[in-house]
């Protein structure tokens, strides 16, 4: 069987077994935790298209923010340009290319602010961020409404949705960033239906028994990504990758040159993460800013030269059974911070890349995918880890993005910059405990990261 | 910490563990489902039979240790449910240290479920204010419990009982309100557990540490004050204690003054050196580059539209936000 | 935390003297706020009380001190007697009209004006509402007085926690929020060395230093010197051990003579920081917060409104804490913003962090008409060539981000579209990158009459200026929020 038959395999068993569920259980809800890359948005629309088929049936689906929802919408519809679907969103929050397929004459995608104009056009599936669906009523009993990325739900968001639907089906992967909040107040401190704490916190608490089901195959993550990241980040929900080290090649067709840059040697990283599918590139150890300028135009140098060099993919995808030329689209840098995505900005322009390539913080890029990604290690060039930059979703979304490889950036000094971490953070008695030690996940990815040095 | 707040925090101490320990074994019923009562109380703080008025502090230590040692072993023997060890204390010898190091946690209690597990009692007098237990508290509680908890597993494997009989859950025990009324909060230490024992792996030998310390440099003041003249005026011999402790790099953060006390002397020095992070980490961070405040305040100072050539990365970022400064100042200027 | 509020910072350590960071005041002031000081050392609220308060600055309406808090007939005594100065001074905004809403035909009630209550700090604040709220709920035999001061106080707890308001005021935390000090935060949390940094006329930096220094020593706020602390306790072991009344009384007036005169500097100091923050000119929404703060204490002066003060839930219900936490989210956005577009020195630190960023018009198109993804007619839709000298921030990287112009009146918003780099000009800096960005003007522009002409600088910010303030319909609490009681089988 062949690797992208294996997944259709694998995803309709997925389908099969949910829907089973959904069938016999007698609790409110069933909870899909997915590996990144678990093929949880084709399930996801698997299922809404069976929900669909009913007469009459409607089928919402809530996502987190308004390009989840516009990213699903556009799927589903262009796999089933017949169905009915509804694009729910707040005013002025209407993505052009959105309102573009909508536009077209005979088009089966809606778009409104009202749900009721929705359900008088006969759209089966309403597509909508959970915000936008807390402030609207479904005139009609439906059974299932099913939430998209769970995981990055606040329990006030599930609050307000809570009751549009019987039952929810909750989608999401366990190990990306969890959602957060800017108050600093200890108002809520202890309390089970604190508002600000993850959603799925809140269930886990007050439904500790909701059935659950885990997907187990990542099918973006190659095998040199999917070992170690389900190992180190995803303990209590295993999975494997869907394909053999075999099924993907990423070639370099520009021959390697000694190209330095402050000191690094810029083919042997990419030759390394070609050949393996991980490469750490360390600039000497300092004390920077948070937008360090000159790991910006490491990345900068890095994702150039990797373009100079005609990067070309095989993998198990149809469009890739013969080697296809990797574009900027093919590529994504991954930061922590604003500031820093403008100076990789700022670099890959002075570096002479074109435009295309996705520069995006951790929490901007969850969800998304890419042939070839680049992360600036969330600890560079720090005195201290503070909770936000040791956050384990942080490495996470950073170390997930790609089908081929991944390069890490960083100042040296990351393990002394672990090491001297002093435990002085204040304990919230009461609150949910955080799935991971932070500090344990840093060192073993930390670890993996120095046998993959290079440059 | 003040002395005040010592002080009180023993009052609340002697209020939780008076009566035979009245509170903390309704606390403990309470929170780990048994009844305390009829409880069995063992204060090895109380002096110690085979102690003489000769012992030093250090050898009370030990005989409390090992006195320790015996009630914890007949204790799980026995397995006398609704026990409590006051003033324990126990030991935790480090990798190519002589002598171990002593920890006295609050109590032990030894609960009476199907394991008869020992569960470790903290006490503070910090109290608990709507049902939130001060969340500073409740940290430096847990990071002390994690280590008694390891310490304590030792000691159960050393005496050949199955370690897991320690919980890595723990009692805390706070005043409630503004009230001397004592509530229990229970925590778990598990996470922090495995935190623990992968530092002290780190920790390969405490020589391996003593190495990294400048030649010649001790902690015993005396010693540093004994190669001074007997007659060296105070001054002089502060002084020279402040040369030597600045031997060892500090790395001051604020937050060193909540809860350390050497933060003082850090914090002086900090602020005759124009350290960034006087300022907090924030600062520190975004002030990267610049050999101190000073250097920083001056470069924004001198900001002009015809900058010197050469700036680094980093002083061209202190440039343009200096330049955003003049400018938004001239525009309050201009509307005045 | 942005670059130049950092160095800011370093300025102010550098002159040993604050540094503005704002030209506007951005907390509404009544004329006559009520000032309450209150002493628990170290957070030890075991430890003496003491208590000031009043609205003339030379001479306080009260004060109170507790030696021994512990015993509650003392204790009761003491808080009545505060008790009485702050109903008193509450009782005066407590008269409200019900006026209906023209347009919702709603009814809800207004008052004339609101309180004030002004504490050193923000710890001062919390520990009030500690001692004398918390402190005073539910408890029997005590006059209603006391029940009327918790209620207040825990409403007014809960509105401390609203970024912006106004209604308790720590004055450190305004102070701080105006002038950058050369400290630490944890050390601008001490109202007296705040007022040093802004105050000391010492000629030359070192004799500021040692001002500031020794100002905070004289702890009003979190720092405490232990030695002093020492002598308290003595003076309180002595109270507690006094065999009769008079030695007890001597004792007490011990303790008084210990922790009354820094409680009434305290006092002192917080009218001084009044003064300092009235030297600024009100900023314009300002006004529209406190507006807000009247609505909600016209809400709370209508539940006074009643025989009996109105209990007050310690911990929110699941309703309540989710439209609390929608509130505060609310503010707090709104604290962030409207200040920047407000103030030009609130501005610099938003350029700063990437949240602004600001150029000169090189090309207006007042002309160019568009259909907007929801519409179907053609609207005007402005365009903005805007020349600026780095890459301007792109906040968190939307092709079309939402800005706002920084522009006084009515706010007007765009989107951002392309940046690209820009040719370079003599008058450039060695170190600009110049980079053009173009801005579709999407609301608020009157037409296109209301847009930037060529040549002049402008500001745009991501920050929006009007957060919406989300109300969620009230709804029966939803079963995730419901515990499952196992049933037994």
């Amino acid at each position: 069987m062949t690797p992208s038959r294996r997944a259709f395999t694998r995803l309709a068993a997925d389908v099969r077994a949910v829907r089973v569920l959904m069938a016999t259980t007698g609790e409110r809800a069933v909870i899909v935790s997915a590996p990144p890359g678990g093929g949880k948005s084709s399930l996801i629309r698997a299922i809404a298209r069976s929900l669909a088929r009913p007469a009459g049936a409607v089928v919402p689906i809530l996502s987190q923010t308004n390009d989840q929802a516009d990213d699903l919408v556009v799927h589903l519809h262009r796999e089933r340009p017949r169905l009915s679907i509804g694009r729910l969103h707040a005013p002025r929050r209407l993505s052009p290319a959105v309102a573009a397929l909508a536009a077209v004459p005979g088009s089966r995608l809606h778009v409104s602010t009202d749900v009721d104009e929705l359900l008088a056009a006969k759209t089966k599936v309403i597509v909508a961020p959970a915000a936008k669906w807390a402030h609207s009523t479904l005139s009609r009993q439906v059974e299932w409404a099913i939430v998209d990325e769970a995981y990055q739900m606040r329990a006030d968001a599930l609050y307000g949705i809570a009751d549009l639907a019987d039952r929810l089906l909750l989608v999401g992967d366990p190990g990306q960033l969890s959602p957060f909040t800017t108050l600093n107040t200890t108002r809520w401190v202890g309390l089970p239906h604190s508002p600000v704490r993850p959603a799925m916190c809140t269930l886990a608490a007050t439904r500790p028994r909701l059935p659950v089901h885990s997907m187990a195959v990542s099918h973006r993550l190659p095998p040199s990504a999917a070992t170690i990241i389900s190992d180190a980040l995803y303990p209590d929900t295993p999975f494997i990758a869907g394909t053999k080290p075999a099924d993907r090649t990423l070639t370099l067709r520009q021959p390697p040159r000694r190209l330095g840059h402050q000191g690094l040697n810029l083919d042997a990283v990419l030759d390394l993460a070609a050949a393996s599918g991980w490469a750490y590139a360390e600039l000497p150890a300092r004390h920077t800013r948070p937008d360090d300028p000159g790991l910006a135009r490491l990345l900068g140098a890095l994702v150039h030269r990797l373009l100079q060099r005609r990067p070309a993919v095989t993998s198990e995808l149809p469009h890739e059974q013969q080697p296809r030329a990797l574009r900027t689209a093919d590529i994504a840098v991954i930061v922590s911070h604003n500031s820093q995505a403008d100076r990789v900005r700022t670099a890959l322009a002075a570096a002479g890349v074109p435009a295309g390539v996705t520069v995006a913080t951790a929490n901007r890029i969850q969800g998304r995918e890419c042939a070839v990604s680049f992360f600036w290690h969330p600890l560079s060039g720090r005195r201290d880890t503070s909770p936000f930059h040791i956050d384990p979703g942080r490495l996470a979304v950073g170390l997930t993005r790609h089908r081929h490889a991944v390069i890490v950036a960083s100042r040296a000094g990351l393990d002394d910059c672990l090491l001297e971490s002093a435990d002085t953070d204040d304990l919230y008695l009461g609150e949910p405990e955080q799935r991971l030690d932070p500090i344990e996940v840093n060192w073993r990815i930390l670890n993996h990261l120095m046998n993959h040095q290079a440059g | 910490m003040s002395p005040l707040a010592l002080v009180r925090g023993r009052q609340f101490e002697r209020t939780v563990l008076a009566d035979d320990a009245r509170v903390l074994g309704k606390l403990v019923g309470e929170h780990f489902g048994v009844s305390a009562h009829p409880l069995r109380v063992l204060d090895i703080g109380a002096p110690v039979a085979s102690a003489t008025a000769e012992s030093t502090p250090l050898e009370l230590l030990r005989l409390r240790a090992a006195d320790t040692r015996r009630e914890v072993d007949a204790l799980l023997r026995v397995a006398v449910p609704s026990s409590v060890v006051v003033h324990p204390v126990l030991t935790m010898t480090m990798p190519g240290s002589r002598s171990p190091v002593f920890l006295e946690p609050d109590a032990l209690a030894l609960v009476a479920d199907e394991d008869g597990r020992l569960v470790c009692v903290e006490v503070k007098s910090r109290p608990t204010i709507d049902g939130v237990a001060d969340p500073a508290t409740a940290g430096a509680a847990a990071r002390q419990v994690a280590v008694y908890v390891h310490a304590l597993r030792d000691l159960l494997a050393d005496l050949g009982h199955d370690p897991a009989r320690v919980s890595t859950g723990a009692l805390l025990i706070t005043p409630w309100n503004a009230t001397n009324i004592a509530v229990g909060h229970v925590f778990d230490v598990g996470k922090r557990l495995g935190s623990l024992a992968r530092q002290l792996a780190r920790v390969a030998r405490i020589d391996g540490i003593l190495d990294l310390l400048p030649d010649g440099f001790t902690l015993d003041f005396d010693a540093i004050v004994q190669t001074l003249s007997p007659d060296a005026p105070e001054p002089v011999r502060a002084a020279t204690v402040a040369a030597h402790i600045r031997r060892l790099p500090a790395n001051y953060v604020p937050g060193c003054r909540s809860h350390c006390q050497m933060s003082e002397f850090c914090h002086h020095d900090a602020i005759s050196t124009g350290d960034p992070a006087l300022l907090g980490t924030g600062v520190r961070d975004h002030l990267a580059g610049m050999a101190d405040l000073h250097a920083a305040a001056r470069l924004a100072r001198n900001a002009s539209a015809a900058p010197p050539d050469g700036l680094t990365d980093d002083e061209q970022a202190v440039l343009y936000a200096a330049l955003a400064d003049q400018a938004a100042r001239a525009a309050v200027q201009d509307t005045a | 935390m942005n670059t130049l509020a950092a160095l800011r910072r370093a300025i102010a350590f550098d002159d040993g003297r604050a540094v503005p960071r704002a030209s506007l005041r951005h907390y509404h002031l009544t004329d006559a706020p009520l000032v309450v000081c209150l002493c628990t050392v170290a957070g030890e609220p075991f430890a003496p009380w003491c208590l000031v308060f009043g609205t003339d600055p030379d001479h306080p309406t009260g004060s109170v001190v507790i030696a021994e808090p512990r015993d509650r007939t003392q204790r009761y005594r003491g808080l009545a007697a505060f008790a009485e100065g702050l109903c008193d001074y509450l009782s005066g905004h407590l008269a409200y009209d019900m006026v209906r809403n023209p347009l919702s035909g709603v009814e809800h009630p207004v008052t004339a004006g609101a309180p004030q209550i002004v504490v050193p700090t923000a710890s001062v604040a919390e520990a009030l509402i500690r001692v004398a709220g918390v402190g005073l709920r539910k408890v029997k035999g005590v006059p209603p007085v006391s029940h009327w001061c918790n209620a207040h106080l825990t409403w007014l707890g809960q509105r401390l926690e609203t970024d912006g308001q106004a209604l308790i005021l720590p004055a450190a935390t305004a102070l701080t929020f105006h002038w950058a000090t050369g400290q630490g935060v944890m050390e601008d949390a001490n109202l007296p060395s705040v007022l040093e940094w802004l105050t000391s006329t010492k000629p030359t930096r070192d004799g500021r230093l040692a001002d500031i220094a020794a100002a905070e020593q004289q702890a009003w706020g979190d720092q405490r010197d232990p030695a002093r602390d020492h002598g308290l306790m003595l003076r309180v072991d002595r109270h507690n051990k006094a065999d009769n009344a008079a030695d007890r009384e001597e004792a007490r007036q011990a303790i008084a003579d210990e922790v009354l005169p820094p409680m009434l500097a305290a006092y002192r100091g917080c009218f001084q920081a009044l003064d300092l923050l009235r030297t600024l000119p009100e900023a314009p929404t300002a006004a529209e917060r406190w507006t807000a703060d009247k609505r909600a204490w016209a809400q709370h002066a209508k539940r006074c409104d009643a025989p009996t003060p109105p209990l007050f839930t310690v911990r929110d219900r699941p309703s309540q804490a989710v439209s609390n936490a929608a509130a505060l989210e609310t503010a707090r956005a709104r604290f962030t913003a409207q200040p920047v577009h407000d103030d030009p020195l609130i501005l610099a630190e938003a350029i700063s962090a990437g949240d602004a960023f600001t150029g000169e018009v090189l090309a207006t198109d007042t002309t160019n008409m568009e259909i907007k993804p929801e519409g179907s007619r053609r609207t005007k839709v402005p365009l903005l060539t805007i020349r600026c000298r780095l890459r301007p921030a792109s906040g968190d990287g939307h092709d079309h981000a939402q800005v706002w112009w920084v522009v006084s009146g009515r706010p007007v918003s765009g989107e951002t579209r392309h940046v690209t780099p820009a040719a370079r000009r003599d008058t450039d800096l060695p170190y600009d990158e110049p980079h053009t960005v173009l801005i579709a003007l999407l609301s608020g522009h009157d037409h296109g009459r209301r847009t930037p002409a060529v040549g002049t600088t402008v500001t745009f910010t991501r920050l929006d200026p009007r957060p919406s303030n989300a109300i969620r319909p009230v709804i029966a609490t939803p079963w995730p929020f419901i515990p499952d009681t196992p049933t037994s089988p």
